[in-house]
């Protein structure tokens, strides 16, 4: 009796979470009536940590709560809403020197809407989450520069595109639960042969592929990323393009769990399309911004290996990656961030020296790439490491062979990069600011201590993976 | 309180750190030696510490994944406590003696940190309980080796040297991790105990073979010893460390633990003959090489082969014995040549080398006697419980016998030849207290260590050394006697003749001598091997290229398919719908054709 009770209280406390989602929507409103910009960040950040400590709380004592079949806080939704959180506070501190006032409201808004889609219990939260995200980010990308409002604009129309398709989406499963909640779907969608329900299938990989950067849905994203600022990139990489794999296995697993025999083959075909296109087209780009554009773009692809082998394994694999991707790109463009608004270093050759000019940049850049390539003991290598295991578990021994051939690919560009960094130049030195310092040595420090010791993360990923099947 | 054995490397990778940033920090500073010095001394005490409590297994959680843990395994048996124990102690000998060997400023923090990291992973293997710890250890061992080796890379003998050694030392790797790999499909367990424990399965000549490749990389057996010698280009510290109690002693460890396997696979014979051909051809070489240090790297090859002689003939009470006294012997040794020659302007002749330092010659006579096995150092107990091991089976007994005298003749030559006058003075300055009481320590640690082995004899109901030398009398007459006349006709050889004459006999031996000094035989044995790797080495040569160019070409592909898929990314809005629609379509498709 006494551990129900505990039960029942632990879930009555997880509602806590919406309310702190809901006073940073609140607050970041009210925004616009402070002047102070270190009060704002502090609210925001401080608001953020509450929510992180909540959710790991709440995923240690394994809440389980649903709120008017809108929200569902549980395992998998908690693990997301601590990392984004943690995200986001990265994200503040690498923006906090160069953003003008009206970025808090935005970012405060952006936030509402990421930390909801893990949570979503239907489809109609899930939708209004996505478009409050993608719609504030382009007006957070959006600035008086041409370059800046063209990425910007680029973003709005094809998110706008993807939306509607989604909306579409929705509608083709109406018929089959009323409410759109996500666990009604999944017990009534379940008719055999029923076309109206394939072709939501297609619409939402398509409308998800948008946000998670699957190819051909994907051409936006070398533009958006090197034309936003890169602390923005950073963001969009780092957690947007998170929200869409998030979503994306929410309506799979949860709604379309029935046909995961059915989506598993077009997601591995699209996952190696998008690997070699990312790969391929990365090798041959000059822009170092562009080139992490086209790597996370191969990145996603690699993600999408465990979703297409549609099994506990295959699902741990992805959110591990998703996770270690989150936090190596974060830092990747954290240093080019400051390079690029400081220095104005844009080109590869512009790195040519870097380790000589600031040592803390050379090494953490390349930590970052090594990890990327996937070498092991950084965070970068176990997930790569589930993913083709998960792919070879499934039955997809292609899929995990391609997979570690596009490994290959990727040290090319990589690889060229440390080497550039690491050549002799009798250029002057480098200075980091400190924020840049603290979000980069964040991330590196995640990156080689749990690349040191993985369990706990496994331990979560697992955790999140089975709540969710 | 109770001591984790794992706390053992705790002091060590602190200090690996602090020379990590000092050397990012100020490179010009000479603090990293003492640091590095009260590191070694702490894992020492630690050690110690280890030593006192009993024995266990300690597992650390490291990940696991689909049912199968990957840990980190430690155990404190008696044999993990010898090793730590030896490395610990020769350890703090070589950090105090690098104090005073290493005194150019600019690359101590360089030499500091691959040392420490060093220490670390042998101590690190020296607990290792299971095959991932083991695996950690393996290939930290064989990288900072390489770096080590390397270490005055800018001249082309000793980059060519650190490469020979990283070849032999990845084929190893390889075969270590397919070993492992194997054992894993075969038994489904990590841990070397609960191995053993296993019933036999007639595929495990499989994984042992591997296991085996691996060991004669590291233990430098016969094909892959050639990298041994190589590896004198190295500081003299290095070259101790390395020959007495570390890397090359870290394959006869695992050899030692998993010994049973290998017993139930009837695979004793092959240990026994790799050992006896390297140890043969070890102990000639010596004979006939100048070099001051590569004479004493041909000898660990020999003591290698003899080890692993031993274990082929299932005495491991002998191969622990050898293996412990091997360590003293050969550290100082390594100790004073590296002594005698900075004292000479880094020349490598024995022939041009005096030795003026009382000390050091003291301590090179009395390594020499233990190394040739001559009572009452503790050399003789190694050899002789090798010689009663290898008792019943007469050939192995003739050869070893054999090797046995041409190993004194050898280490005596060595001593004799350096001991002479020569012309030249020695007017090089250097620090000589550091690496004066290096030296005092491993000699002090000689004497005690023979002590030790007397007190094994007569208490070996409570040693490892099961011998009885009452019964054997008669085989350590014949072998004391033997290695007797070895010294002797070294010192008619050797010490009798001056200089000059000396390099004349040398150049010009007589058929007698050009038997047994040239090594005609095995010289021409080395050529048809040579001849034969070298024709492998020329079909993978050009496998190789063929290979390279495939790959280059598919390169060469990839970067203009990046070019055309460039295409797509024209910047256009309304081209990118256009794609995001054709992608539609296409699922769309897809879907309704399925």
């Amino acid at each position: 009796m006494g551990n129900t009770m505990a039960i029942n209280t632990i879930n009555n406390i997880s509602y806590i979470l919406l309310i702190l989602v809901a006073m940073i929507f609140a607050f970041s409103v009210s925004f616009s009536l402070i002047r102070n910009k270190r009060a704002k960040f502090l609210q925001l950040a401080v608001l953020l940590a509450l929510l992180a400590a909540a959710s790991g709380w709440l995923f240690l004592a394994n809440a389980n709560a649903v709120l008017l079949n809108l929200f569902h806080i549980y395992s998998f939704s908690l693990l997301f809403t601590c990392l984004f959180s943690i995200l986001f506070i990265l994200i503040l501190v690498l923006s906090y020197d160069s953003e003008a006032d009206y970025f808090y409201t935005i970012i405060g808004i952006i936030a509402t809407g990421a930390m909801i889609v893990p949570m979503a219990g239907s489809l109609i939260t899930l939708f209004l989450a996505l478009e409050i995200t993608s719609v504030a980010t382009s007006f957070a990308i959006m600035t008086k520069n041409k370059v800046h409002l063209e990425a910007a604009m680029k973003m709005f129309i094809l998110s706008a595109v993807s939306i509607s398709i989604f909306s579409f989406a929705m509608v083709l499963v109406f018929p089959y639960s009323p409410q759109l909640a996500l666990a009604g779907l999944a017990s009534n969608s379940a008719v055999a042969g029923n076309y109206l329900i394939e072709l939501g299938i297609a619409l939402f990989i398509a409308a998800l592929g948008f946000e998670a950067a699957a190819f051909p849905f994907n051409l936006w994203i070398p533009d958006v990323y090197q034309g936003a600022r890169a602390n923005l990139t950073a963001m969009v990489s780092g957690i947007n393009k998170k929200i869409g794999f998030v979503a994306m296995m929410l309506v799979l697993f949860i709604v379309f769990a029935q046909y995961a025999w059915f989506f598993s083959g077009i997601i591995a075909m699209l996952s190696l399309a998008t690997m070699f296109f990312g790969n391929l087209v990365a090798m041959a780009q000059q822009n170092v911004k562009r080139m992490l554009a086209y790597s996370s773009i191969s990145q996603a692809g690699y993600i999408m290996i465990g979703i297409a082998a549609a099994s506990g394994l295959g699902l741990e694999a992805s959110i591990f990656q998703i996770i270690a991707h989150a936090f190596m790109i974060i830092g990747a463009f954290a240093f080019v961030f400051w390079l690029e608004s400081q220095y104005g270093m844009n080109t590869i050759s512009d790195y040519d020296g870097l380790t000589q000019r600031n040592m803390f940049a050379g090494i953490g850049l390349s930590i970052i790439m090594l990890s990327l390539i996937g070498i092991p003991p950084l965070l970068g290598f176990y997930g790569k490491f589930l993913l083709f295991s998960s792919a070879l578990g499934a039955k997809m021994a292609a899929l995990a062979f391609l997979g570690i051939i596009n490994s290959f690919i990727s040290v090319y560009y990589y690889g060229r990069l440390m080497v550039a960094m690491h050549r002799k130049t009798n250029k002057k030195h480098i200075l980091i600011s400190r924020n840049t310092a603290i979000v980069a040595g964040v991330c590196i420090f995640v990156i080689v201590g749990i690349g040191l010791y993985p369990e706990f993360l496994m331990q979560a990923a697992s955790i999140a993976a089975r709540a969710l099947l | 309180m109770f001591i984790y054995p794992i706390y053992v490397l705790a002091p060590l990778a602190l200090a690996a750190f602090i020379a990590l940033l000092s050397g990012v920090i100020d490179k010009k500073s000479g603090l990293v030696k003492y640091i590095a010095l009260a590191a070694v001394v702490a894992s020492f005490a630690i050690t110690c510490g280890i030593i006192a409590q009993g024995s266990g297994i300690y597992e650390l959680r490291w990940f696991s994944f689909g049912g199968i843990a990957f840990n980190i395994t430690v155990s404190t048996f008696l044999l993990n406590k010898i090793l730590l124990f030896l490395v610990g102690l020769i350890g703090i000998a070589i950090f105090i003696y690098s104090i005073g060997y290493m005194d150019e400023p600019e690359n101590q923090n360089r030499y500091y940190f691959e040392m420490i990291i060093f220490t670390l992973a042998m101590m690190l293997f020296a607990i290792s309980a299971n095959f991932i710890s083991l695996f950690i250890a393996w290939e930290l061992l064989g990288i900072t080796s390489y770096l080590l080796i390397g270490f005055w890379y800018a001249k082309a003998k000793v980059s060519e040297a650190a490469r020979a050694a990283i070849t032999t030392i990845l084929i190893g790797d390889i075969s270590m991790l397919a070993a492992i790999v194997l054992f894993f499909n075969l038994y489904h367990t990590f841990n070397f105990y609960t191995l053993i424990g296993m019933a036999p399965s007639p595929l495990a000549v499989f994984p042992l073979t591997f296991l085996l490749i691996a060991v004669f990389t590291k233990s430098a057996q016969f094909p892959f010893s050639n990298w041994l010698q190589l590896a004198m280009e190295g500081p003299t510290p290095v070259s101790a460390f390395l020959h007495s109690s570390t890397m090359v002693k870290a394959g006869v460890f695992i050899l030692i633990l998993l010994l049973p396997l290998f017993a139930q696979s009837h695979m004793l014979w092959v240990l026994l003959a790799v050992g006896l051909i390297t140890a043969v051809f070890g102990a000639m070489n010596a004979l006939s090489e100048n070099h001051v240090k590569k004479i004493l790297a041909y000898s660990t090859m020999e003591d290698l082969g003899l080890m692993i002689v031993a274990l082929g003939l299932n005495a491991v009470y002998a191969a622990v014995a050898l293996f412990i006294v091997q360590t003293f012997y050969k550290a100082l040794l390594f100790l004073s040549a590296g002594y005698v020659m900075k004292a000479n302007h880094d020349r490598e002749d024995i022939h041009k080398i005096a030795v003026n330092s009382r000390l050091v010659s003291f301590s090179m006579l009395a390594a020499a006697l233990s190394l040739a096995g001559l009572f009452p150092l503790s050399g003789f107990f190694g050899k002789t419980a090798l010689g009663i091991a290898a008792r019943p089976n007469i050939l192995v007994y003739t050869v070893l016998l054999g090797i046995d005298v041409l190993s004194a003749l050898y280490i005596f030559r060595w001593f004799f030849v350096l001991k002479k006058k020569k012309k030249e003075s020695t007017t090089v300055r250097f620090s000589k207290l550091p690496m004066e009481l290096g030296i005092g320590i491993v000699l002090a640690l000689l004497i005690i260590s023979s002590l030790a082995m007397y007190f094994a004899v007569n208490y070996r109901e409570i040693s490892i050394l099961r011998i009885n030398y009452t019964e054997n009398i008669n085989d350590i007459a014949i072998e004391t006697f033997l290695i007797s006349a070895g010294v002797a006709a070294a010192w008619l050889f050797y010490r009798k003749r001056d200089i000059k004459a000396l390099s004349a006999m040398e150049k010009n031996p007589g058929i007698a001598g050009r038997i047994l000094y040239n090594n005609v035989f095995i010289w021409s044995a080395y050529l048809i091997v040579a001849g034969i790797i070298a024709a492998a080495a020329n079909a993978v040569f050009y496998f190789d290229r063929a290979f390279n160019r495939f790959t280059y070409m598919l390169g060469k592909l990839a970067l203009l398919a990046g070019d055309a898929l460039s295409a797509f990314e024209n910047g256009e809005v309304n081209a990118y719908i256009a794609v995001f629609a054709a992608g539609l379509v296409f699922l769309v498709i897809f879907f309704i054709i399925k």
